[in-house]
């Protein structure tokens, strides 16, 4: 059985008389510490995915399993539970708490879970921990998002979910988080999931899933994915 | 619609909840202050309403010895007055069912109460023009006889009564003879009088506690007809159409006043000459009067002596009578005497020759009566002779008849024998019948020889038997000329009795005759001695009469002596009365000296004054309600602001959509609140007031001042785009480019307290996040810390104020009073009654340390301080009234000294006249409406205690007669008795039928109707909580909703994380919480400073308000915030649990 699966995923919103489905159908599997990429074009459901995976939403009908237990059906508090120890999110803007220093954002996620990283290792593993005492207003872009990974990875997630994460970012910037993330990904064996519009993250990927109008168009294992280093767009 | 309009409107719909906010608490400000601001004159309105509906004089024209029925129409004819009542009133004590009050008995014209009607509760109509002070009927119906009342209906404590409970007159403040007819009423009915609309208070008397507590209208005819009119009641041309207690009003009615003022010296004078000339004639009369009674009684005298001298004269005419009359009867005894000796002589001699008659009669008959003895003896014989005669004859005939028979028989036997021998001759001899022959003719010759026997005996017989009878008639002959002559003898003697007993009768008669004439004479004599005795009898009688008489004429003569003398004084006093008689004081009183009207003009002053301050705290937060939520608003549209301006909108027509909006919403909301609030808090408070003032409240909806709703309104609305104003202001400054771009996250800055570090290291990050916060949205923070800290310091005042309320009864009672009865007696009364009542007590209803004191009620004021009524009490011994009532200073706590030198004065009291210990004051005393007399006694004061209820002078009797020359009265008594109501009943009862008591009264009575007074300031609490807890509603909705709008990506950031709700609710509500905490010990300092503020504003006259917040209000108060707070926390966790994580993450705002 497969660390992640999607069994006929399906999200449908309800506008007016109208009905949308994000995710039509979602069917793919992924293994433990693979480094996923879902790739696709804006509204095919990428995001939705992502969401319904990271329990921050929930599918309307279909099953997803995570290491054998099947998300799909977890209560609200369930949910929450889930997040607070299998799931740590890097989004696109960051969403770190201004009144925090880098630290206690980092802080912020350790302090709720079970077994976290130290907070400040996990700032030295992003390479901030030189700033561990500034607040975000006083980071950069990239070390603000390197900061939202840190406070990701303090909480030892089962799965690193990413939302865009370099999408506000300039390219070198971009390319160094994405190193980061590979990196984590490589180094400790953790599962990632990256979703993005551009093409070009699919070579770093072990496993990419392309997604179209909320269906797994297709899923491909690249057995010798490239370091992010390498890749340019 | 413009699209700039179009989006006004649907920035209008899609923020509703800003909308309201600012609409709320600026309606709170404009309603609370407009509101309160227009509760003093709607309650000066509703007054003015009922004064003119129950036409209440305008002037009140008082004189302290009446009127002359003659100075009316003059009074009348005054210019600008338009009607003229007068009034006969006197105040007494009066008891109602075992109650004792002060209260005023006042005339009424009946006549036109039944004929008033009154619909609406405050306007009476009548057509009598001249009733002024209308009665309105509550309960009963009007008085129509004499002996009937109606009261009051509006006393707000003391015994409950009936229709038909009767009313008692104790005693009066004056003698009631001359003054009051009747003395007991009954309760006929009650009714509200504008005159006393305040119904603690009705004014001032001299009688009881010096106020009066209770009124009673009666018809004219209750009050003596000599008791002349005491007041007149004008009412002045064009007044009503005035606002009562207006300037206009005043000066209006004050040009009449004034006319009355220059008219009292002559109206005194006249009324004193008409009195004097009143007095002067009765006294003529009664001079007059007194000369005929005197003629009279030295007539009556002279006549009484006149009849005395003829009954004596009499008794001498009846004493010679009697002696005469005895010398008469003494005469007819010695002829009496003389009679009867006479007669015994004449009686003698006649029975002497009537004996001796009787005597040779009684001889004769004697001798007559032996002759007839003889013949009575024979008489057997004679009388039975006749048959022994005829027996005789008839033995003569039978032996005659036998002998004819024999001689018969012989003849036959002769012829027999012839026959039978000449048959014997026939018949031979030889034949049987021969023998038979034989034999016949030998039994015949044997027959013939029997026969010539028996003729032979029967001849001699019947000689013999001739010769007896012979014998035997011869006999009888002369017996019966013997008796022949025994009856000749017989009728001999017979006359000779008769002839005696003719002389015996005539003799006897004629004695008889003579004895009944002594006899009768005799009588006479007895009659006539008795009736002399008798008459002996009356004259001693008489004479003892006459003596008593005598006497009784001395006695009368003296009296009338003494009585003419003693009248001739009275006479001569009351012709100095009359030269004595004062000129009388004549008040000219307008409604400010009517207690009831000024004092509802002072508590609305009163609410003014609170109105003038309170409400600050409104808008105050108004403004910063206004300010961060336009500001969150502008933040918001930061970038809908960048395109405008990109678009080519000037910064005024952009910083329009936000004035226009904040406009709108501050102008809805001053709508509402005015609308609402104008009307809810007259309302409410006119209510509570109702209790004391009989005031009927103006129908709603209530007078709106639009003068004060504009400054109201134009002040919310003002202050809310002002606030607009300065956050659009600071916003549009920046460039349209940078608009467009989401503003920077406001930096997070590190906070004085991290410079602590060890503190800081051990605080958590989500309160790190807290403290920070806090520091990072000053706007908010002021905001919300004054919003909770007018919260809590409204709570606080609204329950400091019912503690400074309670605590005036629950102070003075108890920690300050121990007494709880009072007796009053008479200022003259004797020490024996006084102990009487002393003794009395001591010894009924388990009561203890009764003490005497003198008791007054007085005035004193101080330098530059007008006089204030005031209860003197002086003790007779301190120490035992220590015991009673408790002098200490109410800082300290500590008893202050109080001896016979010293001198002390209620707290309020000294305040009020600005004393401190050291300074001196003066005392006056007072006339029976309370205005101070003299010059006054100047004394020092040495204390101020602890006093909440009433102003009073406790002064030690050395300091007190040192200072005045006021004679000292121990005449009251102090003292504490038991509970029990029945026992106090008949302690009540039994001093009541003491000599010399008043008026016996409890504390109860008075806490009781402090009580109810008091329960109406403490509507205001009600109010304060309710518009404390709005406040706190808005001020923390509206920062909440700030605070989570504004955060909401956070927020899904942690919920992201993993956070729990609670974790959520803890993260946000923190800051919440601190804030409130904050605001709220902020509160209780304000609250204190705003508790002070309305406490010596609103505190009503003769009552100090407790000075004291209880610490549980303090906690209450706090407790409250927060509940209010954890209310509003409550309430926003949906709004937390409604943020879309996917919604919120999806892009930057």
């Amino acid at each position: 059985m497969s660390f992640v699966e999607f069994k006929d995923v399906r999200k449908v919103y309800t506008m007016g008389e109208v009905e949308v489905a994000a995710v039509d159908g979602m069917n793919f599997s992924l293994e433990q510490g693979e480094f996923v990429v879902v790739v696709g074009p804006s509204g095919a459901g990428k995001t939705t995915v992502l969401n319904i995976l990271g329990g921050i939403d929930t599918a309307t009908s279909g099953t997803i399993l995570l290491d054998g237990s099947e998300i799909s059906s977890y209560s609200e508090q369930e949910l929450t539970q889930y997040r607070r120890a299998d799931i740590g999110f890097v989004f696109q803007f960051y969403n770190l708490v201004q009144n925090l220093t880098a630290l206690e954002n980092v802080e912020l996620a350790s302090q709720i879970c079970e077994n976290p990283m130290d907070p400040l290792d996990a700032l030295e593993a992003v390479g901030l921990g030189e700033r561990s005492n500034n607040f975000p207003g006083q980071l950069s872009g990239g070390e603000q998002q390197r900061v939202a990974i840190a406070r990701a990875l303090a909480k030892n997630p089962k799965l690193l979910l990413c939302d865009e994460p370099t999408g506000a970012l300039d390219y070198q910037t971009g390319k160094a988080i994405l190193r980061l993330l590979q990196n984590s990904c490589k180094e400790t064996g953790r599962t990632v999931v990256l979703i993005t519009h551009n093409q070009a993250f699919t070579s770093i990927a072990d496993r990419v899933i392309h997604i179209r109008e909320g269906r797994a168009s297709s899923v491909e294992t690249n057995a010798h994915p490239v370091s992010a280093e390498t890749i340019e767009w | 619609m413009d699209a700039f309009r179009t989006s006004l409107v649907r920035s209008i719909r899609e923020s509703l909840g800003r909308f309201i906010a600012i609409a709320a608490i600026v309606a709170l400000g404009c309603g609370f202050y407009g509101g309160l601001r227009m509760t003093g004159p709607d309650m000066r309105i509703a007054a003015d309403r009922f004064y003119d509906g129950t036409h209440l004089y305008d002037i009140r024209l008082l004189s302290t010895m009446g009127y002359s029925d003659s100075q009316i129409p003059e009074v009348a004819a005054v210019e600008g007055v338009k009607a003229v009542m007068p009034a006969k009133s006197t105040d007494v004590m009066g008891d109602i069912n075992g109650e004792q009050y002060a209260l005023r008995i006042s005339s009424i014209p009946i006549d036109a109460l039944d004929k008033s009607s009154c619909e609406d509760g405050c306007n009476v109509y009548s057509d009598d023009d001249s009733y002024l002070n209308r009665l309105i009927l509550e309960e009963g119906r009007w008085p129509n006889a004499k002996g009937e009342c109606v009261i009051s209906a509006d006393r707000v404590a003391g015994v409950p009564f009936e229709m038909g409970d009767t009313l008692e007159v104790l005693y009066g403040s004056q003698d009631l003879d001359g003054v009051l007819d009747v003395e007991e009423f009954t309760i006929v009915g009650t009714a509200h009088s504008s005159s006393f609309v305040s119904a603690v208070t009705m004014g001032a008397t001299s009688l009881g506690s010096g106020s009066i507590q209770q009124f009673a209208f009666v018809s004219e005819n209750n009050f003596s007809n000599d008791y002349p009119y005491t007041e007149l009641f004008i009412s002045v041309e064009g007044a009503a159409d005035l606002f009562s207690g207006s300037d206009e009003y005043k000066e209006h009615v004050g040009q009449v006043r004034n006319r009355f003022e220059s008219m009292a010296d002559s109206l005194a004078e006249s009324r004193l000459a008409s009195l004097k000339q009143e007095a002067q004639d009765e006294l003529d009369d009664a001079k007059e009067e007194y000369e005929t009674e005197k003629a009279d009684a030295l007539q009556k005298l002279d006549d009484a002596k006149k009849e005395l001298d003829d009954a004596a004269a009499e008794i001498d005419d009846g004493v010679a009578k009697i002696e005469d009359g005895q010398a008469q009867i003494n005469s007819g005894y010695s002829q009496l005497y003389d009679g009867q000796s006479e007669l015994n002589t004449q009686k003698e001699r006649v029975y002497n020759e009537l004996s001796a008659a009787r005597a040779t009669l009684e001889e004769k008959e004697r001798e007559l009566n032996d002759a007839q003895a003889q013949l009575d003896a024979n008489r057997s014989q004679v009388d039975s002779w006749p048959d022994t005669r005829a027996g005789l004859v008839e033995q003569l005939n039978q032996t005659q008849a036998g002998l004819e028979e024999a001689q018969q028989g012989m003849a036959d036997i002769d012829a027999g024998i012839a026959q039978t021998e000449a048959a014997l001759a026939q018949v031979p001899e030889d034949d049987p019948k021969r023998a038979q022959l034989e034999a016949e003719l030998a039994g015949l010759q044997q027959r013939k020889m029997a026969v010539q026997a028996q003729i032979g005996d029967a001849t001699q017989g019947i000689a013999q038997l001739e010769a007896v009878i012979a014998t035997g008639d011869e006999s009888l002959a002369q017996f019966q000329a013997s008796q022949a002559q025994v009856d000749e003898g017989r009728a001999q003697l017979q006359a000779g009795w008769d002839e005696y007993n003719r002389q015996a009768a005539a003799a006897y008669t004629q004695i008889a005759n003579a004895e009944n004439e002594l006899s009768s004479n005799q009588q006479k004599l007895i009659d006539s001695q008795a009736e002399i005795n008798e008459s002996q009898a009356d004259i001693d009688k008489g004479r003892e009469e006459l003596a008593s008489g005598r006497e009784e004429y001395d006695e009368e003569y003296a009296k009338a002596m003494k009585e003419i003398d003693d009248a001739e004084q009275e006479l001569a006093d009351a012709q100095q009365e009359i030269d004595d008689i004062e000129l009388p004081e004549i008040y000219v009183l307008d409604r400010t000296k009517n207690y009831g009207v000024e004092s509802q003009v002072a508590d609305s002053e009163r609410i003014d004054n609170i109105a003038r301050v309170f409400p600050f705290i409104f808008f105050l937060v108004a403004a910063l309600v206004a300010l961060t939520t336009m500001t969150r608003m502008v933040d918001e549209e930061r970038n809908v602001i960048g395109t405008y301006k990109a678009l080519g909108y000037s910064k005024a027509r952009i910083t329009g959509r936000y004035l226009i909006y904040a406009g709108i919403a501050s102008v809805v909301g001053a709508v509402i609140g005015l609308a609402l609030l104008s009307q809810i808090l007259p309302f409410t408070i006119s209510k509570a007031y109702a209790i004391i003032y009989n005031i009927p409240d103006y129908p709603l909806p209530m007078p709106f001042d639009w003068k004060l709703g504009l400054l109201s309104g134009g002040l919310g609305v003002g202050i809310t785009l002002l606030a607009t104003l300065a956050a659009a202001m600071a916003t549009l400054r920046e460039t349209p480019a940078a608009l467009m771009l989401p503003r920077a996250p406001k930096a997070g800055k590190r906070i004085l307290l991290e410079r602590i570090g060890p503190l800081w290291k051990h605080v958590s990050f989500s309160w790190k996040v807290t403290f920070r916060n806090l520091f990072r949205y000053k706007k908010r923070l002021l905001m919300t810390v004054i919003g909770i800290a007018g919260c809590t310091a409204l709570l606080l005042t609204g329950w400091g104020l019912h503690d400074s309320i309670w605590d005036i009864i629950d102070k003075q009672y108890g920690p300050v009073v121990n007494y709880n009865v009072i007796t009053k007696l008479d200022d003259e009364a004797s020490e024996e009654e006084i102990t009487a009542a002393e003794a009395y007590m001591a010894s009924h209803a388990d009561t203890e340390d009764l003490t005497r004191v003198h008791s007054a009620n007085m005035q004193v004021s101080s330098v530059g301080h007008n006089e204030l009524g005031v209860e003197l009490v002086v003790p007779s011994n301190t120490d035992e009234f220590a015991k009673l009532l408790t002098i200490k200073n109410r800082l300290t706590q500590k008893l202050l000294d109080f001896d016979d030198s010293s001198v002390v004065l209620t707290e309020k009291l000294a305040t009020t006249l600005d004393l401190k210990v050291g300074d001196s004051f003066t005392l006056y005393e007072q006339d029976e409406i309370g205005n101070a007399l003299g010059k006054g006694y100047e004394l020092t004061l040495t204390g101020i205690m602890e006093n909440y209820i009433g102003n009073w002078a406790y002064i030690g009797k050395d300091a007190f007669t040192s200072s005045t020359n006021l004679p000292l009265n121990f005449a009251t008594l102090y003292g504490r008795c038991t509970e029990d109501l029945d026992e106090r009943a008949v302690l009540t009862d039994t001093l009541h039928d003491m000599e010399g008591v008043r008026t016996v009264t409890y504390n109860d009575e008075t806490i009781d109707s402090y009580r109810k007074m008091l329960s109406s300031v403490d509507m205001i609490v009600v109010v304060l909580v309710v518009s404390a807890a709005a406040l706190a509603f808005i001020v923390l909705y509206n920062l909440t909703n700030i605070n989570i709008t504004e955060r909401r990506r956070e927020i899904a950031s942690l919920k992201v994380l993993g956070f729990t709700k609670r974790e959520v609710y803890a993260y946000i509500f923190r800051e919440i919480t601190l804030l409130t905490l904050i605001g709220a010990a902020f509160g209780l300092v304000l609250g204190v400073f705003l508790e002070s503020f309305v406490c010596v504003t609103a505190e009503v006259d003769y009552v100090m308000f407790g000075r004291d917040i209880h610490t549980t209000s303090f906690v209450i108060s706090f407790v409250m915030t927060l509940l209010f707070t954890a209310f509003v926390m409550l309430f926003m966790r949906h709004k937390l649990n409604s943020i879309d994580m996917v919604e919120s993450l999806k892009s930057v705002e």
